[in-house]
């Protein structure tokens, strides 16, 4: 099994990689495949501009966007022992909203959204725990309800800012920021979302085992030595770590946390650490395809990339929910 | 007699601000009880009850103005679907393009019971159009991309009164053979068309790092800059989106 299991993430792994260096030779400006591959490093000229500065940046993001929210998904949905746990259901993704909303608003550069984004991100997701811890034993029941009305109270005040915003401009790039895309991301961006998947991924790895006693229940966990509250806190923390990375550079991408782990936990069975590391390459080749796609099925129109995996993604969230009732 | 007094009475209520500004335009604006809010123009218009705006119109808010009829455009379908079901007469106008724009003012001139002075400014309309058009024809043609949203680079596709302008003020839009009204653009294709001419809406954030900084039309400074609430719609304005158009355009050719 263990064989099979490390076969199988590899696979995963090796189908990322092929991923990405089939979406760097393609686009709406053509290259040929080994120019393509070439300008990563070196070249001049609109073909390698194109590769370098516009089309890996993306596709970077794209894999760390992904890598992040399957993990993120990943870890909640073991630690808070619900199927439908999704990365944002801390505030995540409702708070950096309203940040890239109030920055809007403020006039600054578009260079500045990424900042604004975690910084909601964070914000939103440390009151929804200082709010659940505050109010005495934080069940898991308990962080989820804070989480959905703090996200609800944070999607009211983005409307409100979307309705009030003196220009129609404010009030589209919001929108616009709102329905996630990985496109108007460079470098700078990538490397602040590598920053902060690696810190979420370490806080990961350290709670992993402690994560994969909890599947037998809280009080079994607590049998064996483990500090469930504690655990469960790290888990958040370090889930919110990483959609706040991923929202702040890609916008909202809905479904891929929510579905990937349930997709990758089919493939290598329940064990939590490897459901993770199986969740990591899954997401991140979910959101490159669908990238490839926005970009690459009505060249120069860019589909929106929420949208399509939306329309993946719902008819699969529904077939979860199906069965979740099933089972209860 | 009795048609004039039916005419005073009438109460507009306008969902959209091009609509707003035809009423106005056509001397209706004392009949317009209530705009959405982004009905800014003119100021007669700006001091008028809101009645909330982008898809978040409160029906409950247009009911209780008492509205004889109320315009709006297709994206407000739903809100003019409700309002029908309860009984009032609504009126939708498509004004993506120049002449559904056209079509708009003509028939709320009619709704309006100012169908002369609605026709009058069609024509005027129309006339500075063609004026402004035949002096941009003298000039040579100039490839030029609008760029509507700036981070996400939504631009105006086939169907759009800007694409209509844009045509008129001899400017070929880049994004003119799509099929889509506001697609949004691939930032690679952009860099690669190197459009010669930049028309942004403003104010706009500014335009740093990729793929702005490989555009040679921001190199070089080629940009008009129209005030959003001109560019950003269509209405009885138009002409002057053009003439700042030509004039814009006229300083590179």
């Amino acid at each position: 099994m263990a064989m099979t299991r490390s076969a199988t993430v590899s696979l995963l792994a090796a189908a990322l990689v092929a991923a990405a260096a089939v979406s760097v030779t393609i686009g709406a400006v053509h290259v040929s495949g080994s120019d393509a591959l070439g300008a990563l490093r070196h070249g001049e000229g609109v073909g390698a501009y194109v590769v370098r500065e516009l089309r890996a940046p993306r596709i970077a993001a794209g894999i760390l966007v992904g890598c992040s929210l399957g993990t993120a998904g990943a870890l909640l949905q073991t630690a808070l022992r619900n199927p439908l746990a999704d990365p944002y259901l801390m505030g995540a993704s409702g708070g950096a909203g309203l940040a890239v909303a109030l920055a809007i608003l403020a006039g600054a550069p578009a260079s500045l959204y990424t900042l604004a984004a975690f910084g909601g991100a964070i914000a939103a997701t440390s009151v929804s725990l200082a709010v659940a811890r505050g109010a005495g034993t934080s069940s898991q029941h308990r962080l989820i309800l804070v989480g959905v009305g703090v996200s609800s109270l944070c999607a009211a005040l983005t409307t409100l800012a979307i309705l009030m915003a003196p220009h129609a401009g404010m009030s589209l790039s919001i929108l616009s920021w709102l329905g996630g895309s990985l496109t108007g991301h460079g470098w700078p961006d990538v490397r602040w979302a590598t920053l902060t998947a690696a810190a979420g991924l370490a806080l990961t790895l350290a709670v992993a085992p402690s994560l994969d006693a909890m599947r037998l229940g809280r009080e079994r966990a607590a049998g064996v030595g483990v500090d469930v509250m504690r655990t469960q806190f790290v888990v958040v923390v370090a889930s919110s770590l990483l959609a706040a990375g991923a929202v702040s550079v890609s916008g909202v991408i809905g479904f891929v946390g929510l579905l990937v782990p349930h997709a990758a936990r089919r493939l290598v069975g329940g064990s939590v650490p490897w459901v993770a590391a199986a969740s990591a390459p899954l997401g991140g080749l979910v959101v490159v395809l669908a990238d490839l796609v926005a970009r690459g099925a009505a060249p120069p129109i860019e589909l929106p990339v929420g949208i399509l995996l939306s329309i993946v993604g719902v008819p699969a969230f529904l077939a979860i929910v199906g069965r979740t009732t099933r089972i209860a | 007699m009795i048609c004039l007094s039916l005419v005073l009475a009438l109460r507009i209520v306008s969902l959209a601000p091009a609509l707003t500004e035809d009423l106005f335009a056509i001397g209706a604006g004392p009949a317009v009880v209530g705009v959405d809010a982004n009905s800014n123009r003119p100021a007669g218009a700006a001091r008028l009850p809101r009645v909330g705006g982008m898809r978040e119109v409160s029906a409950e808010a247009v009911l209780a103005l008492h509205p004889d009829v109320v315009v709006g455009i297709p994206y407000e379908d739903r809100i003019l679907a409700d309002l029908t079901r309860a009984g009032v007469r609504t009126e939708r106008l498509d004004v993506s393009d120049l002449r559904g724009d056209f079509a708009a003012i003509e028939r709320l001139g009619v709704l309006s019971g100012h169908a002369r002075e609605a026709r009058a400014l069609h024509r005027v309309i129309e006339r500075r159009l063609a004026g402004l058009s035949a002096q941009a024809a003298r000039s040579r043609t100039a490839s030029a991309f609008v760029a509507v949203g700036i981070s996400d680079l939504r631009t105006a596709g086939r169907g759009t009164y800007i694409d209509d302008l844009l045509r008129m003020a001899n400017l070929r839009n880049v994004a003119g053979d799509l099929p889509l009204l506001w697609p949004q653009y691939s930032q690679e294709r952009l860099v690669a068309v190197h459009p010669e001419i930049l028309v942004l809406p403003n104010p706009h954030p500014a335009l740093l790092g990729a793929p702005w900084e490989r555009i040679d039309a921001v190199r070089a400074g080629r940009i008009v800059e129209i005030d959003e609430d001109d560019l950003l719609r269509p209405g009885p304005r138009v002409a002057d989106v053009l003439e700042m158009l030509v004039a814009g355009a006229a300083r590179w050719r």
